[in-house]
């Protein structure tokens, strides 16, 4: 036996399973990918907001540990108090109302006019495991459609155009091709790295909201009321990553220049909400509006124009997942838009990297 | 299909939009090393993609290593190493990165493929420049770590396309003296696709020569490079000016080789006899006189303008 040797020397071990082999791309292509650190810097950006709406959370479970359970009208008691003097008896029900959305709205600084109307009525009514309910979902779904949604426009927007794109221009297809690896194996891969950043993104700030959401409650009996919204938050999230991963990845197909895949997918964002707005015929109204677009719902339990935008499509099915009020065709339309858009990835990126390796 | 069969194709077709790039080729490649040699468009790469299963077939059967061509192409890819021609890399990694990861993706668990980089890029003579990005390689470098992703999970096929290409004449010949150690201690059996022809005459046993889609010829190096009884090769140390006209004199068909030689078609024992003697009288001296070897050169020549001759 030699004491030093740098000949070649065969290699007899166990190989992985091949149905993983998409787990390695992934898992390479995750830390390509951090190696970037302006990437590193937006992935901790990302969770900047779980503080801010945690505190909403707190601030609305001592709003109604105001209202003392079991008593009727203590609602509504507790509403009549700012109206001095006023006798109970004349008091309409829609003025208790009112009065409770601007205290939420007032106490509550991330909760909108038309959100705070909603809770208000469920408050008025003294129901307050549902009003829970009605606020964690809001609040989940305000968390998923706002800051997440928009981190997560921006991160799929730097780091998807590069990933087949610059495969295509360097020819890495062949290093890929010539192993025992799949064209899907290769795709998921890809989706692979994109789905660990959308995780990162929003799933785990999402889950992470719901702990400090109970952690910050006075009443722990918060959880038996909330308890399916961790699955409801895995689900959206599914909602999300496989559509707009895949879309993503089917830009970065189409080019060798990782800058044009960027720019189509910002302009798919971009496009669509504009095409929505301007077929709701509300856009000069929202745009401009005393606070602006914050002051709608986060979204009509009825838009025929979803199908239009990306970002309302996902709204829509994400509305349904969390059991928010949306109307089924609306669902229905968004729905058939997001799958739409998955098999026409597929499609494409089916196509294209099969074109790449042949030529 | 014999256990000695490393590749073997019947009648394989390929048509690219009504381009025939491979036209009928039935061939079997043995253990060893087989150039594959071809002008431009000859197919060479049409049929190296066959054999790793990225292109279908439009027609034919074939065998890689006992697995059929067009239905276990992954299975093919377990045991078979590939180096291509272009410049493939993954930009952001190291050297090392690189190789390691064709070895997990060949398989081989993430720490093995590790040390199992390490191994094969200490094999192939990569230093301290394995931990740098592969965007700041040299060509020379590029074609390591190429050559290194090819033979880190250990196939018992490699294919090298044009692996020569861009080294300098030092590391040319360290590479060469890699692949015919790797065939000759390891074992392995390797499909070598090049323009270089004193690349094969170096490292290859057998040679294969496509030209326009087809195989034109097909052999053991050492078969076609027969020693030759219709001509002979006269070194002359001096006075060759006075044995060429003598020769000419005598009606002998002579030419000069570019190294120098003389060649001259042989007229049998008499000949030779007569030779001897006429350097004898003029003072001529031979240092060698020995039968011409048809050289690779002529061999592919004569092959491509025979395919050329052909589909005119």
């Amino acid at each position: 036996m030699p004491v030093h040797d740098v000949g070649y020397r065969a290699w007899n071990g166990q190989r992985i399973a091949s149905s993983w082999r998409w787990w390695t791309i992934s898992a390479r292509g995750v830390a390509l990918v951090l190696k970037s650190k302006w990437i590193r810097r937006m992935l901790l950006f990302a969770w900047a907001s779980v503080i801010y709406w945690a505190v909403s959370f707190f601030l609305f479970e001592n709003f109604i540990e105001t209202v003392r359970q079991g008593i009727p009208g203590q609602a509504a008691m507790a509403a009549m108090n700012e109206l001095e003097g006023t006798p109970m008896g004349m008091v309409a029900e829609d003025e208790v109302e009112r009065i409770l959305a601007r205290r939420l709205e007032q106490q509550i600084p991330l909760l909108r006019s038309s959100e705070a109307q909603q809770l208000a009525v469920v408050l008025a009514d003294d129901d307050r495991a549902h009003s829970r309910r009605v606020f964690w979902t809001l609040m989940t779904l305000t968390f998923f459609r706002y800051p997440q949604a928009a981190m997560m426009v921006f991160l799929i927007g730097f780091i998807a155009p590069s990933l087949i794109a610059n495969d295509m221009r360097s020819r890495a297809f062949l290093l890929y091709f010539s192993r025992p690896i799949r064209t899907s194996d290769y795709i998921l891969g890809k989706l692979g790295i994109l789905a660990a950043f959308l995780i990162w993104t929003i799933t785990l700030p999402a889950l992470l909201l719901y702990v400090f959401g109970v952690m910050l409650s006075p009443n722990v009996s918060v959880v038996a009321v909330t308890w399916d919204l961790p699955l409801r938050i895995v689900l959206a999230s599914v909602v999300v990553i496989i559509p707009t991963s895949l879309l993503a990845l089917a830009l970065s197909s189409l080019t060798q220049e990782s800058r044009f895949a960027s720019f189509a997918w910002f302009a798919v964002w971009g496009m669509g909400a504009g095409a929505h707005l301007a077929m709701q015929g509300n856009f000069l109204t929202r745009m401009l509006g005393s606070r602006g677009m914050l002051d709608g719902p986060i979204l009509p339990s009825e838009d025929r124009w979803a199908f239009l935008s990306l970002y309302e499509c996902l709204g829509g099915v994400q509305r349904w997942v969390f059991g928010a009020e949306v109307s089924n065709r609306t669902v229905l339309t968004s729905a058939v838009v997001l799958l739409g858009v998955t098999i026409l990835s597929l499609l494409v990126l089916n196509r294209r990297i099969r074109q790449a390796v042949q030529t | 299909m014999a256990t000695d069969e490393l590749v073997l194709l019947q009648d394989v077709v390929k048509e690219f939009r009504g381009v025939r790039a491979l036209d009928g080729v039935s061939t079997t490649i043995r253990p060893g090393i087989t150039g594959v040699l071809g002008p431009n468009g000859a197919g060479k790469s049409t049929l190296i993609k066959i054999l790793l299963g990225l292109v279908r077939m439009t027609a034919g059967t074939g065998h890689v290593l006992g697995r059929t061509l067009g239905v276990n192409a992954r299975n093919i890819r377990e045991v078979v190493g590939y180096m291509p021609e272009d410049d493939c890399y993954i930009p952001g990694l190291t050297g090392i990165e690189v190789v390691q990861f064709a070895a997990s993706m060949s398989g081989i668990p993430n720490t093995e493929a590790l040390r199992r980089s390490h191994e094969i890029l200490d094999f192939c003579g990569m230093q301290d420049q394995r931990y740098r990005a592969i965007e700041t390689y040299s060509t020379g470098m590029r074609q390591k770590i190429k050559f290194a992703a090819a033979i880190v999970h250990d196939p018992d096929l490699l294919i090298l396309d044009e692996p020569t290409t861009g080294l300098d004449p030092e590391e040319r010949v360290a590479l060469l003296n890699r692949i015919r150690s790797l065939a000759d201690r390891s074992h392995k059996s390797v499909i070598l696709s090049t323009h270089i022809l004193p690349d094969v005459q170096a490292t290859c046993d057998h040679v294969l020569i496509m030209a326009q889609g087809q195989i034109r010829l097909s052999g053991s190096l050492r078969d076609l490079e027969r020693p030759t009884e219709s001509r002979l090769n006269i070194s002359v140390l001096s006075g060759q000016d006075r044995l060429t006209s003598w020769l000419q004199e005598q009606q002998i068909h002579v030419t000069t080789q570019p190294n120098g030689l003389l060649q001259i078609s042989t007229g049998g024992p008499e000949l030779l006899e007569r030779i001897w003697q006429a350097a004898a009288e003029r003072q001529v001296a031979i240092q060698s006189l020995t039968p011409s070897r048809n050289s690779l050169e002529e061999i592919f020549m004569t092959a491509v303008k025979e395919a050329a001759d052909a589909s005119a």
